[in-house]
């Protein structure tokens, strides 16, 4: 996101945060977060992608509410006046083709009004015969929408089958599919939406999503200070939020302006300084010695902190101006003794929902089938860090960061197990501080190391560039 | 307890803060703040000026604070007396050694050389060219350079540096008015109809508004600084270069001008005197660099794609009378360098190129130094 670009969520955040000082409008909340949706969506070269993307993210949310909602809910009017409000705001949005031709506004380009009216049509036809429906929804549309959710996230983050996607899409647009390329298919925030609506899905088959509406389900999934970025929050804390104020408007514009200096501060001075040292494919084998190595890949580790820290807060203190309390995501993870705190501390969202959704029901399932303890914790152990590597890009060289901490963990739980039990933990004050201080410049320094897999695109680059930090250039 | 926040008082504070530190400290430090370096402390201070149009891939930048450019400079680095014979070179892009490594620079080649001054002194060459062709530039450098107690300077230019509306287009000429109107004011410079006037100073300018630019590049070159430690890297080198052209146009014009039409009063050839005068005691040896000789396509109308023949011919003849009525020590090395070692511009020697000019060149300084 650019500085222009956040400055305008910011004066966003304010108005609504102004105006629902005594009331949440939830409702002109949606309508704002779904503005921005559209408005922040890159421009592709794939024609009107950037018009459908956003529209089929908005049809993927309705759909999953109406999977997710119970009768009672579907059945009440409002669902049928916030459909309404949505259909108004998008044939609203498709009349600034002719309101704002040369886009001035920066809004993607629309397609032709038939085409437009005919697919809302459908979709809205669609949605109020399933709002209709009188009875729950049966368990395997749930995880027909579970699967598609991630079918479409394995088409995104795969470069292969993204290529296919962003050719079968020129053909329809009639555009050479000689010329696509993966990162044409640029669908913003899709991560964090798939991962906001398969935790809809499985808390709704356990029993667990509270009653929502969907102009709050909507809010929830595309509500603009965490679409881009997150922190993922839990369905039922963000509901809950949005239904009460809770503090005042100077309050929370005060804590809310902290938050957000912080984190332009941290974005734009700290990380984008960084990113001129940092380590990249193009500097990777550059330097001329071992220290010079080490100080691009340290200028890494703190500028993918900063950076993402920094929208974090960014994020906080926007949610912050309008009454909302988003949940942190980073909690000092560098100065963690070991790598199990890491992960606790470090993009917290995502690991609770990879434990509450994968790891925690895995480790249960293997542990029924009466599996030995150490055979469950490395099956768990190396998924789950896996499946988190690839929730970045499924490539080998996410794969190999996945393996990197996935055994690490592995390796701290059985060396943490057999250390405090040999050495247990001083009550001397510099011993203790002496062993966490190890513990932290371990930690700090194999996460650093697993971020060269991260940001090298091809194992042999990542294999070259530990050459260079150990024995220097000239290999 | 809870604190009520007047934030009519705080937003007013804030304005006042920032008017301050804006109109009055700002202005105040902006003088000073480009000598503020890591180079030749923290990183290794370059081996040329910076410049770059793609800072990413060079880690170098263009920037115009000419404290900022002297202060990443090697030369910077070095302290107290000298022990060395320094000789500073002054010229445009092909000085500063455009798809050249450092050390195959004029400037590197010439180190490479091992030179001593008749009492065993190592000289020591320093690359001070700068991309752009103008010789108000080159003048607005050596002033600058000549704190770094330089013991020969040596002058390279051709003859695209020296018409005289070419004098104030170099952006590092149009970002340092007040130092050029110094010049022109101390050397009684005259530039006809493009004058110093055009250049317009105003307080304005040293506000942190106007000056928050020249603030991010002087930081932005301090990390690049790192970079160049780390690589050793200062210029984007090209896998494929489009070669300069051997095949030429008709057209016989240069700068507007037709065969005659060309005099002395339309070259800037006082700057070079102004240049003596600035340098004072010490002695300045003025080159006229290697050219393109094409063989190609019309190449009996031009000599390059700058030069149409005329104008070159007779800009060599007005030099070589100029610098005799100035007594300015002065060698023509025009058709010095063979055609096919010019890359990717006319003026622009391979490694090789420069090679052979700093070999030939090394020897009339020698003999220059000779007692």
């Amino acid at each position: 996101m650019t500085i222009q670009e956040i400055l305008v969520l910011i004066s966003a955040a304010l108005i609504l945060g102004f105006l629902f000082r005594q009331t949440r409008w939830t409702n002109l909340l949606m309508v704002a977060s779904i503005i921005l949706l559209y408005w922040l969506q890159p421009e592709t070269e794939l024609r009107y992608l950037g018009y459908w993307l956003p529209t089929i993210s908005l049809m993927i949310i309705v759909i999953s509410w109406a999977l997710t909602a119970s009768p009672e809910i579907r059945s009440q009017p409002e669902q049928l006046k916030t459909l309404a409000i949505i259909l108004a705001v998008l044939l609203a949005l498709t009349s600034l083709k002719s309101i704002d031709p040369e886009r001035v506004l920066d809004f993607v380009s629309f397609p032709r009004f038939t085409s437009i009216l005919l697919a809302l049509l459908i979709l809205s036809s669609l949605l109020v015969m399933i709002i209709r429906y009188q009875k729950a929804v049966s368990p395997l549309g749930l995880w027909a929408a579970f699967s598609l959710v991630i079918i479409i996230f394995i088409f995104l983050k795969s470069p292969a089958l993204a290529q296919k996607a962003s050719q079968a899409w020129r053909v329809l647009a009639r555009q050479s599919p000689d010329l696509a390329t993966p990162s044409e298919l640029s669908w913003l925030g899709y991560s964090y939406l798939a991962f906001r609506i398969l935790h809809t899905i499985r808390d709704k088959q356990a029993g667990r999503l509270p009653d929502i509406a969907l102009n709050e389900y909507i809010t929830y999934l595309v509500f603009f200070p965490a679409f881009l970025a997150g922190p993922i929050a839990r369905a039922d804390q963000f509901t809950s939020h949005l239904r009460e104020i809770s503090g005042s408007f100077g309050n929370n514009l005060s804590q809310g302006s902290q938050r957000i200096l912080m984190g332009l501060f941290k974005k734009f001075v700290l990380a984008d300084s960084l990113a001129l040292l940092a380590l990249n494919t193009q500097n990777a084998l550059q330097p001329t010695s071992t220290a010079g190595g080490w100080v691009l890949l340290y200028a890494f580790s703190f500028q993918i902190y900063f950076d993402f820290s920094g929208y974090t807060d960014i994020a906080i203190g926007l949610a912050r101006f309008m009454d909302i309390q988003l949940p942190e995501n980073f909690n000092q993870p560098y100065l963690k003794p070991n790598l199990t705190q890491f992960w606790s501390n470090w993009h917290m969202t995502l690991t609770n929902w990879f434990r509450a959704y994968f790891f925690n029901p895995i480790s249960r399932h293997f542990r029924k089938k009466k599996m030995p303890a150490l055979a469950i914790l490395f099956i768990t152990q190396i998924s789950t860090m896996v499946l988190v590597g690839l929730w970045h890009g499924i490539t080998i060289n996410f794969v190999f960061w996945g393996l990197w901490h996935g055994l690490g963990l592995l390796i701290q739980n059985r060396w943490s197990g057999w250390i405090n039990k040999q050495f247990p933990p001083s009550e001397i004050k510099w011993i203790q501080g002496l062993r966490d201080g190890a513990g932290i410049f371990l930690t700090f320094n194999y996460v650093t190391l697993g971020w060269i897999w991260f940001v090298l695109p091809t194992p042999g680059l990542a294999a070259d560039f530990f050459n260079v930090l150990l024995f220097g250039a000239g290999l | 307890m809870s604190t009520k926040i007047n934030y009519l008082r705080l937003s007013l504070k804030t304005l006042m803060l920032v008017l301050i530190i804006s109109l009055v400290l700002l202005p105040a430090l902006s003088t000073s703040v480009g000598k503020i370096s890591l180079y030749n402390w923290l990183v290794p201070g370059r081996e040329r000026l910076p410049f770059s149009d793609t800072p990413q891939q060079a880690y170098n930048l263009s920037l115009f604070n000419l404290d900022a450019m002297f202060a990443s400079h090697k030369l910077s680095g070095r302290k107290g007396p000298a022990e060395e014979y320094r000789v500073f070179l002054l010229g445009d892009s092909s000085t500063w050694g455009t798809l050249l490594q450092p050390d195959d620079t004029l400037a590197g080649q010439l180190n490479r050389l091992g030179l001593t001054g008749p009492d065993g002194t190592p000289l020591h060459f320093y690359n001070l060219g700068y991309p752009t062709l103008s010789l108000t530039k080159d003048l607005l450098l050596l002033q600058e350079a000549l704190v770094y107690d330089p013991d020969l300077i040596i002058w390279l230019f051709t003859l695209e540096s020296f018409p005289i509306d070419k004098q104030l287009t170099s952006p590092l000429v149009e970002n340092n008015a007040r130092a050029i109107i110094s010049l022109f004011d101390t050397y009684a410079l005259d530039l006809g109809s493009y004058g110093s006037g055009d250049l317009t100073p105003a307080y304005w300018d040293s506000t942190l508004f106007t000056q928050r630019r020249n603030l991010a590049d002087i930081f932005r070159l301090q990390l690049y600084g790192v970079m160049w430690g780390v690589t050793g890297i200062d210029q984007y080198y090209p896998e494929v270069y489009k070669k300069a052209a051997r095949d030429l146009s008709e057209d016989l014009s240069f700068h507007g001008w037709q065969e005659g039409e060309m005099t002395s009063s339309q070259l800037a050839l006082d700057i070079l005197n102004a240049g003596k005068e600035a340098a004072g005691q010490i002695p300045i040896i003025f080159v006229n660099e290697p050219i393109l000789i094409s063989q190609g396509e019309n190449s009996d109308l031009r000599y390059n794609f700058y030069y149409p023949r005329w104008a070159y011919d007779q800009y060599r003849e007005l030099l070589d009378r100029y610098s005799g009525e100035q007594d300015l020590i002065y060698f023509d090395y025009w058709d010095f360098v063979p055609e096919e070692e010019f890359t990717n511009t006319a003026i622009h020697t391979t490694p090789y190129g420069t090679h052979l000019f700093a070999v030939d060149l090394a020897a009339q300084i020698q003999d220059h130094l000779e007692p």
